[in-house]
């Protein structure tokens, strides 16, 4: 544990600061979830947005647990926030897959953290995935916020084959995103010796 | 921003948060509309007694205003963009207690206090120190955002090409954060936050 591979403060700021901007940019992102098509496009979208963020936290934090603390915050405030527990447990497991692939990577190898990236970008995809585990409470929540007809549309289009392709488009958007983070680190981080 | 850690009307933090969490509740279940009242004016309490009075009125003129709102079924029957409009400010209605409560949390805590009780809670520091720098950060966060969207207007860049525009932000933004973040690491290391001990007065 102790061969320089544990977390230092160091690396535990970094984590706090790149929540922040995870954060802020899925929530900037998430207007669009407004529209109700729109919303199984969201995680596909986000992964292509956040990827250049995700893969330079990669590139900056290559210890064990960095991208599990990283992936458990951002659903533990959207769960302060009124979602439900599934987020969260849904949270935990995307997270847990995505710490052992870049493990596998030894937490350098590009590609490894790539379909580390395209994994951890799933997560959002649990926000619909309560919808079809618990789709009551769900929809009871979703009635007075949004309005009838939106969660009507919801319920129509959330299905477990649709759900399937929301998965697909999200490790897609998350391969994307990856490899235009991969082109950023090069053309602007490296330059500027971040990384 | 004046924080008054000697003020007895200054909860403490794990207090703070337990009410956004509780207020989160309403979320789901709605309350009754006296009960809402009584929220709203003890947060404003709290506001008006940390010197935050501009944001205690503030407080209580916006919940009377999100008040005065149409239940659903009315809002159903109006024209679209009057739709959109309204049903935006009916969900703000529905997220301002907890919103508040989490504004209430930011504004009169400061890092120190946060990071304390979070310690008296055994919270590993694993979890306790990244929080603490999220409600460091946010304010600066903030700020350098709006520098960039003046810088970005100041050499004409727009969002006619998305991918260009996602590039011109989110390139300087990391950048900043990075410098900021070493800064923040370096401060917390000098203040000897890798080794707490039990604190001892130093004053005669």
């Amino acid at each position: 544990m102790n061969n320089g591979k544990s977390l230092k403060v160091k690396d535990l700021v970094v984590i706090g600061i790149f929540t922040v901007i995870y954060f802020a940019v899925m929530f900037g992102v998430g207007m669009i979830g407004m529209i109700p098509i729109l919303f199984l496009v969201y995680p596909a979208v986000l992964g292509v947005v956040t990827g250049t963020i995700i893969m330079l936290f990669m590139a900056k934090v290559q210890k064990p647990f960095a991208l599990f603390i990283l992936g458990i915050l951002t659903p533990l405030i959207m769960f302060a926030m009124g979602h439900t527990y599934v987020l969260l447990v849904h949270g935990i497991i995307v997270m847990a897959i995505a710490e052992l692939i870049r493990r596998a990577g030894n937490y350098k190898s590009f590609k490894h953290n790539m379909f580390s990236f395209a994994v951890f970008n799933t997560w959002v995809c649990g926000s619909l995935m309560q919808l079809l585990l618990v789709k009551d409470r769900y929809l009871e929540m979703t009635v007075p916020m949004m309005g009838e007809e939106y969660a009507k549309s919801l319920e129509r289009l959330v299905t477990y084959p649709n759900m399937g392709l929301v998965y697909l488009g999200a490790i897609l958007g998350g391969i994307i995103g990856a490899c235009i983070g991969r082109v950023f680190l090069k053309k602007h981080f490296a330059k500027a010796g971040i990384v | 921003m004046p924080v008054l850690l000697e003020n007895p009307y200054n909860p403490n933090p794990i207090t703070k948060l337990a009410t956004t969490f509780l207020l989160g509740l309403t979320v789901i279940h709605e309350m009754n509309a006296y009960f809402e009242w009584a929220a709203v004016l003890a947060l404003s309490f709290v506001f008006y007694k940390n010197e935050f009075k501009k944001d205690a009125v503030r407080n209580i003129i916006i919940f009377g205003l999100l008040s005065l709102l149409p239940n659903v079924n009315v809002i159903e029957s109006t024209n679209i963009f009057l739709k959109m409009f309204l049903m935006l400010l009916l969900v703000l209605r529905i997220f301002y207690l907890p919103l508040t409560s989490g504004v209430l949390l930011v504004k009169t805590s400061d890092v120190g206090s946060i990071i304390s009780s979070m310690d008296k809670l055994k919270l590993p520091r694993a979890v306790s120190i990244p929080i603490a720098v999220m409600f460091r950060f946010f304010p600066s966060f903030k700020e350098e955002g709006q520098n960039i969207k003046r810088a970005m207007k100041i050499r004409g860049i727009g969002f006619k090409n998305p991918i260009r525009y996602i590039e011109h932000v989110t390139v300087p933004l990391l950048i900043m954060s990075s410098n900021i973040s070493d800064d923040i690491s370096k401060a917390a290391e000098t203040k000897c936050i890798e080794n707490p001990n039990k604190k001892i007065g130093t004053s005669l």
